[in-house]
């Protein structure tokens, strides 16, 4: 068994680009949050981190969105956002597990698209930025459509999870998986300044209860209804199923009016 | 180029520099060589970022619109504010 990290992350390009901006003791017990999941990851020594966020119409355009897209390059650059108050860096990609991943994906239950080039942006760019700031760990981008409906639904993003799982366990190589995104915001709309801390609240505690896959029973309409960007529970969903359905530990959450959204940071228990 | 619906323009947009820089210098001519609606067009020319949500674009691809044209972030929210509820967010449309 080598699946040896499994979080959650938020990725809002707020947390980076208006750091200053957010309540201080706020922003603290985020960076606070978010240096427990990168401890962890260091002591998990990792040869691989799959990472799965969606893609804010960067590199997968509107008109033809794939559901599910697993990056195969051996090499990445990000953020492309210039205005995210984060430096150009480099990361390698795993593309052997990338491939491994993927022709799991193929001759089982999923039919993902693929890419041999991606432009990280701050989805992937801002947790590595906490996570793993040195860039030390080579990474697998997987992308889930969070944003042009309809959209992947939660139960197959929990299975993707355990797909990823089965391939980790499968490997030598030590894997980590972080699902990036959410919680509760909607960028760029007129809710834009509305954080439904009430939603939230209900996520964190569902997930990190007795029941964790009691998020996949939340109605897709409740979901909406937090905001758009809220979709990106999805990466969360995933994350539980690589977990096998274990409970997650909240290091914080936070809505942060600054940030536009509510933050949260979490770990999976994983079975030994 | 032919482009037919307004998310198509306002991704090719994001990802073109030269295209940002012609709706900035020479927006007649740019929006000229665009397959579009004449409200959208001039929805993108006068910068009206209410209009292109009410017009259905992503909000996604509004926000980098309203940095190429310089809407500062304070602006972007008053002005999107008398829309809220405007538009329901559903994920999984049938």
């Amino acid at each position: 068994m080598t699946l040896a990290y499994v979080g959650a992350i938020s990725h809002a390009p707020q947390i980076t680009a208006y750091y200053d901006r957010a309540e201080p003791a706020q922003a603290r017990r985020f960076s606070d949050g978010a240096a427990v999941m990168r401890e962890r990851i260091k002591a998990a020594r990792l040869d691989v981190l799959v990472v799965v966020s969606p893609d804010h119409l960067t590199n997968l355009p509107p008109g033809m969105m794939p559901a599910l897209c697993i990056a195969l390059a051996d090499e990445y650059q990000g953020p492309i956002e210039t205005w995210i108050n984060l430096e150009t860096r480099r990361v390698s990609g795993h593309a052997a597990f990338a491939k491994e991943l993927l022709n799991a994906a193929l001759d089982g239950n999923f039919d993902p698209a693929f890419t041999t080039s991606l432009e990280l942006e701050h989805a992937t760019m801002i947790p590595l930025h906490f996570l793993t700031p040195e860039m030390d760990v080579p990474i697998v981008p997987v992308i889930q459509n969070c944003m042009v409906p309809p959209l992947p639904r939660m139960r197959r993003c929990h299975a993707l999870g355990e797909l990823i799982r089965d391939v980790a366990e499968r490997s030598t190589l030590r894997v980590g998986v972080v699902g990036t995104g959410g919680l509760s915001h909607a960028p760029g709309a007129p809710e834009a300044e509305r954080i439904d801390v009430e939603f939230d609240r209900m996520f964190v505690s569902q997930i990190a209860g007795d029941h964790p896959s009691s998020i996949l029973d939340i109605p897709s309409q409740r979901i909406d209804e937090a905001g758009f960007g809220t979709w990106e529970v999805r990466q969360w969903a995933t994350a539980l199923g690589a977990a096998s359905g274990c409970r997650a530990t909240i290091h914080c959450y936070e809505p942060v009016d600054a940030w536009v959204t509510g933050c949260a940071a979490a770990t999976f228990d994983i079975k030994k | 180029m032919t482009v037919v619906k307004l998310d198509d323009y306002l991704f090719a947009l994001k990802r073109s520099p030269a295209m940002q820089r012609e709706l900035l210098t020479d927006p007649a001519s740019h929006l000229a060589g665009l397959n579009l609606p004449d409200e959208l067009k001039e929805a993108i020319l006068s910068h009206d970022i209410a209009a292109l949500y009410r017009l259905g674009a992503h909000p996604l691809l509004i926000a980098p619109f309203s940095r190429t044209v310089g809407i500062p972030p304070q602006e972007y929210a008053s002005r999107m504010r008398p829309l809220v509820g405007s538009r329901p967010f559903r994920s999984e449309p049938r």
